[in-house]
This record gives structure tokens, sequence and C-alpha cells, in this order.
């Protein structure tokens, strides 16, 4: 235990000294543009603490952190096999149609179903699309990147043609699915305040968690994110097929000497890997929009982006993922409160971070590695 | 006599391990001397501090009586001193000539002197009796004549002291011999050489006096002639070495590995059995088929024609997965490449490749408890420091990997061990050790295969030995009758 702390401690050097060398730089930057940096943090804290309050920044924040946990997990159990999955985006539309789909045509399933049915389409549709790539890799040498890369437009043009076809909903010219029905929705975390009129048929449901406010979407599949967090912990360090997903990621050619199916194995994590990505559909179609829309879908799915930041600031490790996606999170809420700066600063912060944690980590683990090799 | 090298008292600390601490090497001009000692007893921390790569902390360095002040390669080249790396530094696609004066080329105004570079190199060659052909491109020229071309580019910089880092690693017995020649010549012409090698038969055929550094101190120095290897290994360890290996005559019984005509790109045909309770050597430069034949051997490599079984299940297009089913276990040729996933602790790597066997899983989850008792239990046995399986195998040394390799194949009980280099970068006294452990394996049973480029190895340990060269079975001798001179004419391509 005291040496998992430690472990933890040493890991997080890096990515806490390079948020720090960020923040100067974002300083630095809005100095440079004109602003008076000092000035523009007070205000920043002010927005922060008054208005809606510091409970709907914390219902944000974890708004927005919930797909980037499932896109981070995504990218780093993919990482973790040695494969660089960048075709999150194509793995969540595909999940996110099958989910919309699947709440659509169960809608007369009590919840008990419609909701399980629903996550695994979920699942399945990224896995389906991630194994894609996973098998090209394994049986003709195809590059996963290239791979995914393509795709992601494949998925882009499958889905549009999906919901602008058979799947399309009757009403209006937006190419869209028709809603998912009640039983299939994923509650939001917050609690309808007590002086609020009393609910309607159409209002989202709610769990009732005194500590967030009812308008934010911030919902349950914030749980099966940090499940999952979860599950892929215990998947990568306490079962024999994690081991083997390990072994390949670091030395494929001693896996392969060892007996371990690379194929097998690389095939495997893609799937999860899309998997993964997939289940980001849970939020978006499940616990927001409560429906399949080819536009939202889209924007949405560049939460995979993100995703291969958030990975790598949490150095492939899903305790970390979930504090950088937390991190990430609270730094798009920021762009919303800012409102006497361009709001292009956040963009510029987020590629600080990323770059002062690629730099930091790679001067760290050399640092680590020279430690080691006098030993 | 004047004194060439004197390092005295010389300590060298890093970070968490002392290098060197009260070690002392004198060298008098125009002597051969060997720097012998054990892999991490300090001989390239000492050899880097007079090539000027490191500064001592502590002790004093003189070259031709005149004080090291500030240590860099540049100052100890200009004091006379130049280093032959075991990798050698040379540009494949240029000529002989255009490497040894690379960096100080001669000019003909704006241009290269091609006709005073070969000219200059030519008359360096026939000084110093190093025979090569300035216009042939280094990556035409074997291994032997590469070596000459690195050891004439530090004579070119005018080296007086020049330090061969393990020169023989990469030769045939032939060239050997040239190299001890060429020592020779270099000697006459008042040259002097320190010789950093951990072979001892090497230590008495070439050299003068002998210096054993011993965990980062000098251990003893003495005139070669007047101490035998048991002395000089004795030296080394702190104690006294068994330097044969002993065992009883073999009782080869069933054909466990046969191969019929196997072939694959860079190999074969090959035809040979090897019996359980025998030890088949396979000797050979390296580069003439091993690494495609063992490859085939272990299902990573697919066989083009010809077949191959093991205990009578052909196996000639199984997966690595079929070949341990079958029983086999094999040391690799490249344990940093295929032997070990460095990231993972020596616990994760003492169980790789029987990681699926029963005792290890209950139902998909790692058995942690039996994996850490198994490796405990390993690692103790096979002496591997730190004992500690819960460390990163990547921060072992070498010598410590390679006992965790073979104690992990070991502990498979296999039918067929195949060991290939066995023994490389690993201490006398932990060879010793792997050498029992491998004709214990024998007497218990299984059939054993060893590759091994180190002559004496093959020699000592095997029961039939096999000669490869280019990429065939060039020879099979019995141990009784394989004499290094015998093998050595058969490695070197002449067909018996």
């Amino acid at each position: 235990m005291i040496r998992f702390l430690k472990d933890a401690l040493v890991r997080s050097i890096a990515p806490a000294l390079a948020l720090g060398a960020a923040a100067l730089l974002g300083l630095l930057i809005v100095a440079v543009v004109g602003h008076n940096p000092f000035a523009v943090v007070r205000n920043l804290l002010s927005a922060a603490t008054q208005a809606h309050g510091l409970r709907d920044d914390i219902a944000y924040v974890l708004l927005y952190a919930t797909p980037l946990i499932f896109t981070g997990l995504s990218v780093a159990v993919a990482f973790r096999a040695g494969l660089f999955n960048i075709g999150g985006m194509g793995q969540i539309m595909v999940g996110s149609i099958l989910c919309g789909w699947a709440g659509w045509k169960l809608a007369a399933l009590p919840a008990i179903l419609a909701i399980p049915a629903c996550i695994a389409l979920a699942a399945l549709g990224g896995a389906l699309w991630g194994a894609i790539a996973g098998a090209l890799k394994a049986w003709r040498g195809s590059h996963e990147v290239i791979i995914t890369i393509m795709l992601n437009f494949c998925a882009i043009a499958v889905t549009d043609s999906l919901a602008n076809g058979t799947w399309k909903a009757k009403e209006g010219m937006t190419p869209q699915l028709p809603a998912i029905g009640q039983s299939a929705r994923l509650p939001r975390l917050g609690a309808r305040a007590a002086d609020a009129p009393p609910p309607e048929a159409g209002d989202p449901p709610l769990m009732g968690i005194g500590l967030f406010p009812k308008h934010v979407q911030v919902n349950a599949s914030l749980f099966l994110a940090l499940l999952a967090a979860a599950g892929m912990h215990v998947f990568l360090f306490r079962t024999v097929r994690g081991y083997e997903l390990r072994a390949v990621g670091h030395n494929p050619e001693a896996a392969r000497a060892a007996g371990i199916s690379v194929k097998r194995v690389t095939i495997t994590a893609m799937a999860i890997s899309g998997a993964l990505a997939g289940l980001a559909a849970t939020d978006l179609v499940m616990g927001t929009k409560y429906n399949y829309r080819q536009d939202d879908a889209m924007s949405y799915a560049r939460a995979a982006f993100i995703g291969i930041a958030v990975s790598l600031m949490g150095q492939n490790h899903p305790g970390g993922i979930i504090l950088a996606a937390l991190l990430f999170g609270a730094m798009e809420r920021m762009g919303l409160l800012l409102n006497d700066v361009p709001k292009d600063i956040v963009l510029i912060l987020q590629a600080a971070v990323i770059l002062f944690v690629i730099c930091g980590n790679e001067l760290f683990s050399r640092m680590l590695a020279r430690k080691a090799a006098t030993t | 006599m004047n004194l060439a090298i004197e390092m005295i008292g010389i300590e060298k600390r890093f970070p968490r391990v002392v290098a060197n601490s009260g070690a002392s090497l004198t060298v008098a001009e125009g002597e051969i001397h060997a720097l012998v000692g054990e892999n991490g007893a300090g001989k390239s921390t000492l050899m880097k501090i007079l090539y000027g790569m490191y500064a001592p902390d502590a002790g004093t360095v003189r070259v031709m009586g005149k004080e090291m002040k500030s240590f860099s390669p540049a100052t100890s080249i200009a004091a006379g001193i130049g280093m032959v790396h075991q990798h050698f530094m040379l540009v494949p696609t240029l000529t002989v000539a255009e490497n040894v004066v690379l960096g100080m080329e001669p000019r003909l105004g704006p241009w290269f002197d091609t006709a005073q570079a070969e000219h200059e190199v030519a008359e360096m060659s026939t000084r110093f009796g190093l025979a090569v052909e300035p216009r042939a491109k280094v990556e035409t020229l074997p291994v032997g004549v590469q070596q000459r071309v690195e050891i004439l580019k530090v004579l070119a910089r005018g080296a007086k002291v020049l330090i061969l880092d393990e020169p023989t690693a990469v030769l045939t017995p032939g060239e050997i011999e040239e190299l001890y020649a060429t020592l020779a010549k270099l000697k006459a012409e008042g040259r002097t050489v320190v010789l950093i090698t951990h072979k001892l038969k090497e230590v008495k055929a070439a050299s003068d006096r002998l210096t054993v550094l011993r965990r980062g101190a000098t251990a003893g120095t003495a005139v070669t002639a007047d101490v035998t290897e048991e002395k000089i290994a004795e030296m080394m360890v702190g104690r006294a070495v068994l330097m044969k290996v002993e065992k009883k005559s073999a009782k080869p019984a069933d054909v466990v590995l046969s191969l019929k005509g196997l072939q694959a790109p860079g190999v074969g045909p090959v035809t040979f059995d090897v019996r359980a309770g025998e030890i088949v050597g396979i000797a050979g430069v390296e580069g003439n088929g091993q690494s495609e034949l063992l490859e085939c051997l272990s299902g990573l490599r697919a066989a083009k024609a010809g077949s191959v079984s093991l205990g009578g299940i052909d196996l000639s297009r199984a997966a690595p997965a079929g070949w341990f089913k079958a029983g086999l276990a094999i040391i690799p040729e490249d344990r940093q490449k295929r032997g070990l996933v460095g990231e993972f602790t020596v616990a994760e790597n003492l169980v790789l490749g029987r990681h699926r066997e029963v005792k290890f899983v209950k139902r998909g989850f790692v058995r942690a408890g039996a994996r850490d008792a198994e490796a405990a239990t390993l690692v103790k046995k096979f002496d591997v420091r730190p004992a500690d399986a819960s460390v990163e195998a990547q921060s072992l040394s070498g010598g410590n990997q390679q006992k965790a390799i073979v104690a992990r194949e070991l502990s498979r009980q296999p039918r067929l061990l195949i060991a290939a280099h066995p023994t490389r970068g690993v201490d006398i006294g932990a060879i010793e050790f792997i050498h029992k452990a491998i004709v214990s394996e024998r007497d218990r049973g299984a059939a054993v295969l060893l590759v091994s480029s180190e002559l004496s190895e093959v020699l000592a340990l095997a029961d039939r030995v096999l000669v490869m060269f280019g990429g065939q079975i060039a020879g099979e001798l019995k141990a009784s009758e394989a004499t290094e001179k015998k093998v050595g004419v058969l490695m070197a391509g002449v067909r018996a």
C-alpha cells in the first residue's frame, strides 16, 4: 500500500509540474494580448463562485469529464497493447447509432432490460468498429493509425446514411433517429428543488442527489465511466488476459516467443478500446439527448481526440485518467466562464498542458532511467 | 622501464553505486596489459576515465608521466590514448582509407585528397603489419578486417596507448590468432596495449602482465606467465572456481528432437536428431544460420521445406505455443528482445510463457500469491540479484537477467532444452552454475541443444558437436574427437 502511494505520488509529479507550467504560460499569453492576468484570474474566480454557484461548476465539470473518461480509457487500453487508436470518433458514432436504435426499438421494454440492452449495443458498436482495425492490423499488417482514421470517415458515412434513410425519424428534415423510450433513459444526478413545480411527463428522470442541480445534464453514465475505469484496472493488472495484453504492449517479440498470440491480443485490445469509446454513447444518447442525431453525434465524438490527451496526461492508468478527465472538464468549464478574454485561451491552455506533459514525462522517465542505469 | 599509464587510488561514485574505489592500474610502456574482472567489476568505468569520458572523484591519472588535469576524450586523445570499441564505429559505405582519415581528411584545395589518404593508410598498414586494402569498402570486409581498420583509425590519431574493449567477442578462432599477431607487432613498434577482457585464455595467450579488478577495486596484479588460469579466476571471483564442467558420460535414449531436411530462409537443408539424455552442441561463427535455426525450432520462423518434430509430434507449422506444449524450454539468443519484458517485474517475467499453467490462474485471474511464491523460490535457487522479485527486470544487470531466464526455462521441466549462448555476459561464478544446471537437465533425461559462439563452452558441455557454416551443418564430431583445431577448421568453412 505504501509502495502504491509512493508510486502514485512519483507518477503525478511530472503532470503536476506540467500543469503549473501551462498555467504560467497561459497567464503570460493573457498578458501579451493586452489583458491584466491578475484581473482575469480574479474575474474567473468570482464568475466560478457567483451566478449559479460552485454547485453548477462541479456538475458541469463532471458532465464534461464523463465522455473524456470513456475515451481516455479507450486510448489507454490500446496504448497498453502498443496500439494507437485514434478511431474513437468512429467508434463513438457507431456505438451511438446502435444505442439510439436499441432505445427506440426497445421502448416497450422495462428499464431493467432496456438500459442494459442499450449499454450493450453501445459497447458492441464501438467494439466492432475497433475490432475491424485490430483484425486488419493482425492479419494484413496494416497500420492501425491509418485504418482507424479511415474508419472514422466510414463511420460518418454509414451513420449518416442510416440517420437519413431507413432509421430516420419521420418528422422534420434533420438526420436523426426517433427518441429513445422513457425506460432507456439514464437519470440525471440532480434533485428537484423543494419549491419546484410538479414534474411533467416528458421531464428527464432524476436520481435525486442533493449536491447536484437538476438543470445540468450530468447523469448516471458518469458512474458507468467510473465503473469502466475500475474494471479496466482489474482487467489489466489482475487477469491473465490483461497480463498478456501488457506483455504484447511492452515487448511483442518476447510475448510472441513466450507463446502468446500477438494477433489475438491485437484484435481483443482494439475491440476493448472500441467498446470503451462506444460506451460514451450512454452519456450522449441515454443520458443527455435521448435520441441519436447526426450533428450532435459528430460534435460529441470529437471528445475522442481529447481522450488521447487525457490518456497521455493520466499516463495510461485508470486512476490517472479520471483525474486528467476532470482537469480537462474543468478547463472546458473555465472557457465558458471567461468573458473578458478570447475563449481561445482555453484551447491554448489545453495544448500547452499536452505539450508540457509530453516533455515532462520524457524528461522524467529519462531521469529515472539514468538513475536506474547507475545502480 | 617507463610507465605509460599510472592510475592510482581511483574512485568513481554514481548516485547509488560505487563503480571504482581503490582501483589502481600501472602499465609499462611497450607492454600488453590485460585488465580482467567480472561484469560490473568496474573495468569499463576505469577505462572510460582513462579515455576521458568520466572524471574520477578521487585519485590521480598519469599518462606518459604527465598528470591529467582535465578529463575529456579530446585531452586523452591528445595525450596519446586511443580506444577500439567493442562495437565498431565505422561507416560501412565508405572505403577503408576514407574511414581511417574521417575527421582529419587530407585536402587538395577544397577537395578531399583521395590519393593522399590511400597512400597514408597503405603506409601505416605496412608499418604495423595490419593488412588492409585501402580502397575496399568497409561493408564488404569480414569482421576481423574491420577490426584492423578500427585499430588503424586509432593509430592514425597518434595513439601510443591502445585500449581494446573485448576485441575477440566477434572473431573466429583464426581471426583471433591474427589479432594476437597484430598486438605483438604493435608492441614491437613500441605501442602499449590495454586489453579489456573476461576470457582467461585470451589473457594467457596475449598479455605480458595483468591486473584484476573485483568489485571496483584492484584485487591484484601479476606477470601473466607466473599465474595459471585457475589462479586468475580465483582472483576475479574471490574464491576457487571449478574451471572444468564435471559430467558423467551421456546415456542417450530415444530421439526427442528430429529435423529432416528442414529448410527456411537463411538455413538448411538441415538434418539431425537430438536424443534424450544428451547434449548436442552447435558451434559456428555468428551469422551462419544459427539464429534462423533457433527461430525454426521455437515456432518463430516457418519452415519452407522439410519437417521437424518434438517427441514424435510434428511441429513444422506450429506456433510457439505448440512448441511449449510439446515440451520445449528455450534460453533465447537475445534476452532483451525475446527473453524478457523489461518493464515487467522479475516475478512477472519468471512466469512469462508459463502464465497459463493451472497453478498460476484462477478463473482467468492471475494468482499473484502462487506467482510470487514461485518467483521467490526461483530467485533464491538461481541466486538472482537483487533477491527481490518485485523490481523491474530491466533494472537487473545483464548477468542476472540471464539467470532469471535460465531459472524460468529450467522450471518448465522440459523434454527439450534449447540453450542459445546461455552464459553470454554472465560472470564466471554464474557460468559454473548455469553449466551445472544444463548438465543436470541432461541427466534428468532432457534432450539438450546448445548453440554457442563460445567454442570452449560447446567443447566443455557437448556430447556431440555439430558445426554450422553458411546455414548448413558443415560437420559432426564426437566429443572425444572434437578439438579446438578440428572444429575451428569446420567453422571457417572448410568441408569435413
